[in-house]
């Protein structure tokens, strides 16, 4: 397996074989029980998207936190907080080492598309450590030969004015395209989005710098599914999966330019959102049953007359670990 | 399910199965030739309406003969129709034994013989699925698996419990479910061995007042359902450290035979029986033998047609909640409505 998808799974194997995966493990499954811990950091640092930095982000606020709310953030061990900082450390890294190719294409979008990006400051600026291995060069590869990267390469040309956009003016086109997508759910998707897609291939400047605006949310979508998977390889053993054994309906299944999605009803299993899991639907017809999944929302209803019910709302992830796949399938690569 | 609806389901039934007694209906559902098997099963289909028909006009001393004949007329007709062949049948693949200390009805056991050309073993491999019995059922385990008797069965046996769960099927807009009362169940459901049950429902959830269930996709539904559309499950009997259970079929069979052989052979048990009413049983027998005659048609009729016919007034059973709307409903379908701009908003 050559693919994105495939060289993050083997990397997730050197992850397993780590000699801090085990401690890891152990420490982030007592950082959920408020009993060990003494205090919420489990519940309020396990938080979407940010992994090992939503705990570390939580505890280095802790005095204001503790002082301006009724949250309460208790001191650690300080074995704790290394295992906190190795684990985003490493994720850190093998971001920086996937967005290398953009520092030579469009250095004002290396560290935006990072998606710790948003979550660091001063107090959660963390080193990035050496963790070379065949594996992870297999992915930096593939992750530099995928489509998103060859589209900005192939277009740059065409778009000079994008290298003295500010750093700031891509994060805002990026992350407020982001927003709405979010905002939009599983199932729509923004209108003018819509409307730029359709005209992406067009060769004006205005559509050109669009198609690289698209590829650099391709690229921050892949990333962040990859940091989730690494994060899962030190956090749980196994991906869970919803399959005939907890899924009792299946609401909808669809596809938009954005992506893939489904939204299934199950009765026994939590999934917090940004996890990545597994659907397996127990369809026949269907061309490719299991699909890897992040988990974007999550709607629970407990009910005494109907009992626990969970519906999953998840997009698809694609070979290049996107869930936004197909903000790019359109596009040309020139 | 596929419901009737019927003023009168018994003649409607009987309308529908006596079709059967035309050659040239038995020639275009089988495709069958010979016209000895052909008159076999319209005989048979004849003859099983008489006994049935007959046997709603005479008193509890000679209609458990009279049902019993018609069973297996009834059967036999059927299973020919099925298999496209005559089938051999020898003896009823069955004998009785009156336990001397126990006067109860209910306690007389029903052994079944390994002979292959008795009639049980010839209809069970027809109607059920389920090769694997004990030797011998008591009349009351039997009874237990009918689920129209669970009411009358537990008042006449207590502490016994019927191996029939009363289950209510919920429907809502987007999903379905099944439900138990916890009041319906006599133990803890963990500790119930239900037929297929994995193959057909997810792990249950229990709250203060229900076992929720719910299906899984694909699945074939599991249970049986009482003449009043009332959904059950079927409970695995645990004899002599080995689990069996009965289909419904099989179950009205072997009850029929069993009480058929009580009123031939051992009159004077009977009459004692039926005159008196010393073990309190007489109401349970009279119940079973009305089902019966209502129920065995209807679940022939269905083997035959590869259907789920019911013929009902109405059914109960079913909380039909799909067209609720709950506030959180209102406020996403609103919500969409914006999104697809289909508000104009």
């Amino acid at each position: 397996m050559s693919t994105i998808l495939g060289n993050t799974f083997k990397l997730t194997k050197d992850i397993e074989h780590n000699p801090k995966r085990d401690s890891i493990k152990l420490m982030l499954s007592e950082l959920l029980r408020s009993d060990i811990t003494g205090g919420e950091i489990g519940y309020h640092g396990s938080q979407m998207y940010r992994q090992f930095l939503g705990y570390l982000r939580i505890y280095n606020d802790r005095d204001r936190i503790n002082r301006e709310s009724f949250i309460k953030i208790n001191e650690l061990p300080s074995e704790t907080i290394d295992l906190l900082t190795f684990g985003h450390q490493y994720i850190k890294s093998v971001n920086s080492l996937l967005l290398m190719p953009l520092l030579e294409m469009i250095p004002n979008a290396y560290k935006i598309i990072d998606p710790y990006w948003i979550y660091e400051n001063h107090k959660n600026k963390y080193a990035e450590i050496d963790i070379s291995s065949p594996s992870l060069n297999a992915l930096v590869e593939s992750f530099r030969l995928s489509k998103p990267f060859q589209i900005i390469k192939n277009r740059l040309n065409y778009a000079p004015q994008l290298k003295d956009i500010k750093e700031q003016d891509i994060a805002n086109a990026v992350y407020s395209i982001i927003e709405r997508i979010k905002k939009s759910g599983l199932k729509h998707c923004p209108d003018d989005l819509f409307e730029t897609s359709l005209k992406i291939n067009n060769p004006n400047p205005e559509s050109i710098v669009s198609a690289i605006i698209l590829c650099l949310i391709n690229i921050h979508s892949s990333l962040q599914v990859i940091d989730q998977l690494l994060y899962q390889a030190f956090s749980s053993d196994k991906m869970i999966s919803l399959d005939e054994n907890n899924i009792y309906n299946v609401l909808h299944m669809g596809s938009n330019f954005i992506s893939e999605s489904i939204e299934v009803c199950s009765c026994e299993l939590v999934h917090i959102p940004g996890v990545v899991i597994v659907i397996d639907l127990p369809f026949d017809k269907l061309p490719q049953k299991k699909k890897f999944c992040m988990v974007e929302q999550v709607q629970m209803k407990f009910s005494q007359e109907y009992g626990n019910e969970f519906i999953v709302g998840a997009r698809c992830i694609d070979d290049c670990a996107s869930s936004y796949p197909n903000l790019v399938n359109n596009i040309k690569l020139l | 399910m596929d419901l009737r609806y019927s003023e009168n389901p018994t003649n409607d039934i009987w309308k529908k199965l006596l079709k059967y007694s035309f050659g040239s209906n038995v020639r275009k559902a089988t495709g069958l030739t010979d016209e000895s098997i052909v008159d076999a099963i319209s005989g048979s289909i004849v003859q099983a309406h008489e006994y049935f028909a007959t046997a709603s006009r005479v008193t509890l001393n000679t209609s458990p003969l009279l049902m019993y004949y018609g069973c297996v007329n009834l059967l036999y007709g059927a299973a020919s129709i099925l298999t496209k062949e005559i089938s051999q049948i020898k003896n009823h693949g069955a004998s009785i034994s009156i336990p001397t200390i126990d006067n109860s009805i209910g306690s007389v056991e029903v052994y079944l013989s390994s002979s292959l050309e008795g009639a049980f073993k010839i209809f069970n491999k027809v109607f059920s699925n389920d090769n694997h019995f004990p030797k011998q059922w008591k009349i009351r385990d039997i009874l237990s698996y009918i689920p129209d008797l669970k009411n009358e069965f537990e008042d006449c046996y207590s502490g016994i419990t019927s191996n029939c769960i009363p289950v209510e099927k919920v429907k809502r807009k987007n999903d379905k479910l099944d439900r138990i009362k916890l009041t319906d169940l006599k133990c803890e459901f963990q500790n119930i061995t239900i037929v297929d049950f994995n193959k057909a429902y997810l792990n249950s959830q229990r709250t203060n007042e229900y076992i929720i269930l719910r299906e899984k996709l694909n699945a074939n539904e599991i249970g049986v359902y009482s003449i009043s559309g009332q959904k059950n499950l079927v409970v695995i009997s645990n004899i002599n450290g080995k689990e069996y259970y009965l289909g419904q079929i099989m179950a009205i069979f072997l009850g029929l035979f069993a009480l058929s052989v009580l009123s031939r052979y051992h009159p004077a048990k009977w009459y004692h029986f039926v005159q008196k009413d010393d073990t309190g049983e007489k109401g349970l027998i009279e119940d079973f033998l009305l089902i019966a005659q209502r129920k065995l048609p209807n679940l022939v009729l269905n083997a035959i047609l590869g259907k789920d016919l019911q013929f009902v007034y109405n059914t109960i059973g079913t909380t039909d909640l799909s067209k609720d709307y709950d506030p959180e409903d209102v406020k996403k379908i609103v919500l969409d409505e914006i999104r697809t701009g289909r508000m104009g908003i």
